[in-house]
């Protein structure tokens, strides 16, 4: 099939449909926009910062996950692993008080 | 192609949901691939065309001639061209071409008559994209709106003859091409 040049010019961009139909429909009825239409709509403009944010992320946890497990806790550490064996030398005293509203 | 049914732009006016979306609809496709072929920017032309459909339903009123509803929509999206280029710092290519452009000949074939096969179109797309915006721009509003050199004027604000002259421009860089195509 032979086309004129604006059959051509117009074929080169009539994969753009679609989202000039989404476009339409949002000038003319944006209150009948979805939730998920919003969200979207929010978040394809600004998809490299996105895009860019969601790397960050993932080398944070890659740096993570790389992290030797043998590091030593903070100083405070050591105290709070005494809570349990604190508990389980007076365990009357800690019940007590529940006991008495029972 | 540029006409527009009055019935149409009449209900338009009365706010008329269904008219504005045949309306908008008829000129999306032709919209775009003017602001896309003109900016060489696909996401802008994007932008450009929502933003023209959103000044088009506000200041439908400032319209006075419903039968150039069309040329009246391609103006604003021009205008947003404009402001694109302004914003890219690309003004400068609004000011040349016009240089060396030869008077305008008669008899000249016409690019909306001619016919292009597939492997030519890729050249068309090249070459239109070569063209200096001034003679990119009126070769696709005359290809793609079908618009008159008296409307491509009074889009582009500029004097009848020197849209024939970029016209000119275009279809001599467009007729080399049709050539060899068609011998």
């Amino acid at each position: 099939m032979r086309r004129t040049p604006g059959d051509w010019l117009l074929a080169r961009d009539s994969d753009a449909s679609p989202r000039l139909d989404s476009i339409r429909r949002a000038v003319l009825a944006p209150e009948r926009a979805t939730l998920l239409e919003a969200v979207v709509e929010a978040f394809r403009p600004n998809l490299a910062a996105w895009a860019a944010l969601a790397l960050v992320w993932l080398a944070l946890a890659a740096a993570h996950l790389a992290t030797p497990p043998g590091i030593t806790p903070p100083p405070n550490w050591a105290g709070r692993r005494q809570i349990p064996s604190a508990l389980a030398a007076s365990p009357d005293e800690i019940f007590s008080p529940l006991d008495r509203h029972s | 192609m540029s006409e527009t049914p009055h019935n149409l732009v009449q209900a338009a006016r009365d706010n008329d949901l269904s008219a504005w979306d045949q309306l908008l609809q008829s000129y999306q496709l032709r919209l775009f691939a003017y602001a896309n072929g003109l900016t060489g920017d696909r996401q802008a032309a994007f932008d450009i065309v929502q933003e023209s459909f959103i000044r088009a339903v506000s200041h439908l009123a400032s319209l006075r001639d419903d039968a150039r509803f069309g040329p009246w929509l391609f103006a604003i999206a021009h205008q947003r061209c404009l402001l694109h280029f302004r914003r890219t710092r690309r003004e400068a290519a609004l000011a040349e071409g016009d240089r060396d452009a030869p008077e305008p000949e008669s008899g000249e074939p016409d690019p909306r008559d001619a016919v292009l096969s597939a492997e030519r179109a890729q050249a068309l797309y090249a070459l239109v994209d070569r063209l200096p915006v001034p003679q990119r721009s009126a070769l696709l509003l005359h290809v793609l709106g079908g618009f008159s050199l008296e409307e491509i004027a009074g889009i582009a604000k500029v004097p009848v003859g020197t849209v024939k002259s970029r016209l000119h421009h275009a279809k001599r860089v467009l007729r080399g091409l049709i050539e060899r195509e068609n011998p």
